[in-house]
């Protein structure tokens, strides 16, 4: 029996389930003084989660700096409107379409809560300078800034609309922001002519504070009688916020010289017990090995590093000095656990002439290429037969209703995982979840099943079977990858499921499908049924786009409801393992607003200088409700597969000779 | 950045002040410094410097074990180590976060070994550490020097007439830092030296134990 081999990981899910309309205070997520915009921050990559209470308003924000012009934010804003509150889900952009200079502002312009119809929609233009640590922003607002409750903007019946933008009365704004460069301490105020219950005008001033690295604490007062705190967490997935190289260095790189095949060339067996032996003391694996002609082909993994470019280098360093002369491709295969995806061909030629160089990345990218891993290949050293292994962990999980719910409805769940694997590509796992923190109320059953309607009657607070089912999987072609599942998949499905995915390594995009039919679980106990059950069908492109791991992700098809739905997903992953992500959905049976929820995942490696490819998950909002709607725990292949995108890989290269 | 700050006023005491924000950067960070056995190393007739890496703490001795395109790379058991041209730290490894190259003029003073009187105003440089993607992220910095004193300095263990050369160095993204080196007061080679290899990284200093010599 093997303890933990996949880590403790803790995922934060904040459920935004109710459909309502939208009504919102804040700025969407987007650089803001206090309640008026500001310039953004112009480093690309810049994230930025922020959570706003006051005592009739909260919200949950995202800000992303997409690019040094580009600033893109999710809100999830809740108002108390006295016996009942309302929600708001807001997608925001901002776009610097001027550069500041010597003596020339930067301009902005922005739009709060596009296609959302109630008093979170706004928009902006905005001049901005910085004079040492101090930013000076002045603009003119439109719909929330310039009404205290801005009404019967954007969509109102699934149709987004347009028309409204940058139209009706407008107001004036200005702000100061202060960075005081003692203890992160930033001080602002605003004001603007937008009038309050309390005053014609309105100004505002707040004082910051940064507790530690990246995260701080703000508090805020105005003169309408409103006062509230901000915590804000901010990071750059670029920036680590340890130094990223205190390991052990790569071994040292040698260039291949011919004249020496004349000489006494080491065998098979010896290389690859040298290369064993180095690469061990990098907490790299070698899981085959195989030399033939002028090619050695290695399977090579880490436990420890997420970045397969720098895995590659580091082999490639070794193989450089124990290889024979005569060798002049190093072909290095990328294993996912399941399946063997890439097989990156690196002439060794090419690595001679780059090492060392000012430009070493791009000319090794230059002597590159990809091909997938053949399905049958001849027998090799290493690879010694797989182990059956049984392994087992526990991992919490936290929850908050965020939107519909005035206490939060925070929860806690501890999710007890085993696992037991056949094969590389079969096993059985399930989950016991047990909830140690728990505000929500399980509902009594509905009279009739409901497709994700009545999940408040799963939430049981004793122990409860989260999920049992066992996924086997398999190529059918070296390009073709392929799963099937059966189980109890999530609380409420179980049944079959199977799913194919195409993928060429060499291209940026793949296309997938999956088949699913499930019956509902029963409410109560651990493996009866209802009598209710659901066929999905879902078409998905997988497209890696531009550069630097951005990438989108499009499915449309039935969906548990029976209805025809499209889901969308952008995001961008990065090489060290961080991952953001924004999504929408859309239903032919829903005509509310369009949802969208953010997803980020943070890799150890980012904040531990020990490394490690585990993540911290957050996930927010989303589509929700019956419609548009597909079953989890399925085992979905991109998830195994997305780290093979050759996108990824090159995103990453800058780290091969790291 | 210590001393990062400081402006050059042409008086000694400014000068001691960012040499001295320079070799002693960060009194919080407990350096861990090797013992160097300079005998075993003068009898194996090895190049060797010892390497120190204020940001994160650590020392270690590297031993130069290849030369390509005329620089020297010297590593240490746990591959560790630095690439020199000349006197030039052209790249890092295992000290913080790596320095892939530095590019800079074919009569920098640094990589061509320079009388401190000989040296000229100014130099820049481009460093090149890894980002995302195939190319590496370019920092150029300019740099402009101030002579300093002339001293018998001890450096691991041997005695050295060097002349102090500090440089005061601005990049192209406005920040400021600061370069100190100690040259042979003869020749001009580098026998100590802290020099800027980024933003994360910043200085570091290598002592030279024995110069290494193409023609030994």
């Amino acid at each position: 029996m093997k303890k933990l081999s996949y880590g403790l990981t803790s995922a934060v899910i904040i459920s935004t389930c109710l459909s309502s309309g939208a009504m919102a205070e804040g700025i969407g997520g987007l650089s803001q003084a206090i309640d008026t915009p500001r310039a953004s921050s112009n480093l690309a990559d810049n994230l930025a989660i922020n959570f706003d209470f006051r005592e009739d308003y909260r919200a949950l924000s995202f800000g992303f700096q997409a690019s040094d012009r580009f600033e893109i934010g999710i809100s999830f804003p809740t108002y108390d409107e006295g016996n009942s509150s309302a929600s708001g889900n807001e997608l925001s952009f901002g776009l610097r379409f001027l550069d500041e200079s010597d003596y020339v502002p930067s301009l902005t312009v922005g739009v709060v809560g596009f296609g959302s119809d109630d008093r979170g929609s706004g928009e902006y233009v905005l001049a901005s300078k910085t004079i040492g640590p101090v930013q000076a922003s002045a603009g003119l607002g439109w719909g929330r800034y310039a009404q205290l409750n801005a009404a019967n903007r954007g969509d109102d019946d699934g149709t987004i609309r347009t028309d409204h933008l940058f139209e009706g009365d407008n107001e004036a704004f200005a702000n100061i922001v202060w960075d005081t460069g003692f203890k992160g301490v930033i001080a602002a105020a605003e004001y603007s002519t937008i009038a309050g219950p309390e005053a014609e005008e309105t100004i505002a001033a707040s004082l910051s504070y940064q507790i530690i690295d990246g995260f701080s604490v703000a508090g805020f007062i105005n003169n309408q009688g409103n006062a509230g705190l901000r915590l804000r967490f901010d990071a750059n997935p670029t920036k680590p916020l340890v130094q990223e190289n205190v390991g052990r260095g790569p071994h040292p790189y040698v260039e291949n010289r011919p004249a020496q095949a004349s000489q006494p060339q080491p065998t098979a067996d010896q290389v690859f017990a040298l290369l064993m032996e180095r690469l061990e003391k990098e907490e790299i694996q070698i899981d085959r090995f195989a030399m033939r002609g002028d090619t050695i082909d290695v399977t090579a993994s880490s436990p420890t590093d997420p970045v397969f470019a720098r895995i590659t280098g580091r082999v490639a360093r070794v193989l450089s000095t124990v290889a024979p002369a005569s060798i002049t491709t190093f072909r290095i295969t990328q294993n996912t656990g399941a399946f063997d995806s890439n097989v990156v061909v690196l002439d060794r030629a090419g690595l001679d002439a780059a090492v060392g160089k000012p430009n070493a990345a791009a000319l090794t990218w230059g002597a590159t290429s990809f091909e997938a891993s053949p399905l049958n290949r001849p027998a090799a050293l290493g690879g010694t037969a797989f182990e059956p292994r049984f392994t087992y962990g526990i991992a919490p999980a936290f929850k908050a209703d965020f939107i519909t719910s005035d206490t939060l409805e925070f929860t806690g769940t501890l999710n007890a995982n085993a696992r037991y694997t056949f094969s590389p590509q079969t096993f059985v796992s399930g989950t016991v979840g047990y909830r140690f923190l728990n505000q929500w109320t399980q509902q009594d059953p509905p009279a009739e099943p409901q497709p994700r309607s009545d999940f408040t009657s799963y939430a049981p607070d004793i122990a409860y079977l989260q999920s049992l089912s066992v996924r086997h999987r398999f190529r059918l072609a070296p390009q073709l990858y392929s799963r099937v599942s059966a189980g109890l998949f999530e609380r409420a499905y179980g049944g079959v499921s199977g799913e194919m995915i195409w993928r060429d390594p060499e291209q940026n995009f793949a296309l997938g499908l999956e088949a699913t039919y499930v019956q509902k679980r029963a409410y109560e106990g651990w493996f009866g049924f209802e009598d209710a059950d659901a066929s999905t069908f879902i078409g998905s492109v997988y497209a890696n786009v531009g550069q630097n791991g951005n990438f989108v992700v499009f499915d449309a098809g039935q969906h548990v409801a029976g209805d025809f739905a499209v889901g969308l997903t952008v995001g961008r992953n990065y090489a060290n393992g961080w991952r953001i992500a924004a999504s929408t959905g859309w239903s032919e049976e829903k005509d509310a607003p369009l949802k969208f929820g953010a997803e980020i995942a943070i890799p150890l490696s980012w904040t531990s200088a020990e490394g490690g490819t585990s993540t911290t998950d957050l996930s927010v909002g989303g589509p929700s409700g019956d419609f548009g709607s597909r079953i989890s725990g399925t085992g979905g292949l991109y998830d195994e597969l997305r780290a093979s995108d050759k996108r990824r890989i090159e995103d990453g290269f800058g780290e091969f000779w790291n | 950045m210590a001393g990062a700050a400081l402006a050059l006023s042409g008086c000694l005491s400014t000068l001691g002040q960012m040499r001295d924000a320079v070799l002693n950067p960060d009194p919080d960070v407990e350096m861990a410094v090797p013992r160097v056995n300079r005998a075993a190393i003068e009898q194996a007739d090895l190049a060797a410097v010892l390497i120190l890496s204020p940001k994160i703490g650590l020392g270690t001795v590297g031993v130069a074990i290849q030369m390509r395109d005329d620089r020297i790379i010297y590593s240490s058991n746990e591959n560790r180590g630095v690439t020199l041209a000349g006197g030039l730290i052209y790249g890092t490894l295992g000290l913080g976060t790596n320095l892939q190259a530095v590019t800079t003029r074919a009569d920098d003073p640094l990589v061509n070994d320079t009388k401190a009187q000989d040296w000229p105003s100014q130099v820049t440089r481009t460093y090149h550490v890894s980002g995302r993607g195939t190319s590496f992220a370019q920092i150029q910095a300019t740099c402009s020097h101030q002579i300093g004193r002339t001293l018998t300095m001890e450096i691991v263990e041997a005695n050295r007439q060097v002349v102090e050369v500090v440089e005061t160095c601005t990049t192209d993204a406005g920040a400021a830092f600061n370069n100190v080196h100690y040259l042979d007061e003869r020749t001009g080679r580098v026998w100590r030296t802290s020099q800027w290899t980024g933003p994360d990284q910043e200085n570091i200093q290598v002592d030279v134990i024995e110069q290494f010599d193409a023609d030994a």
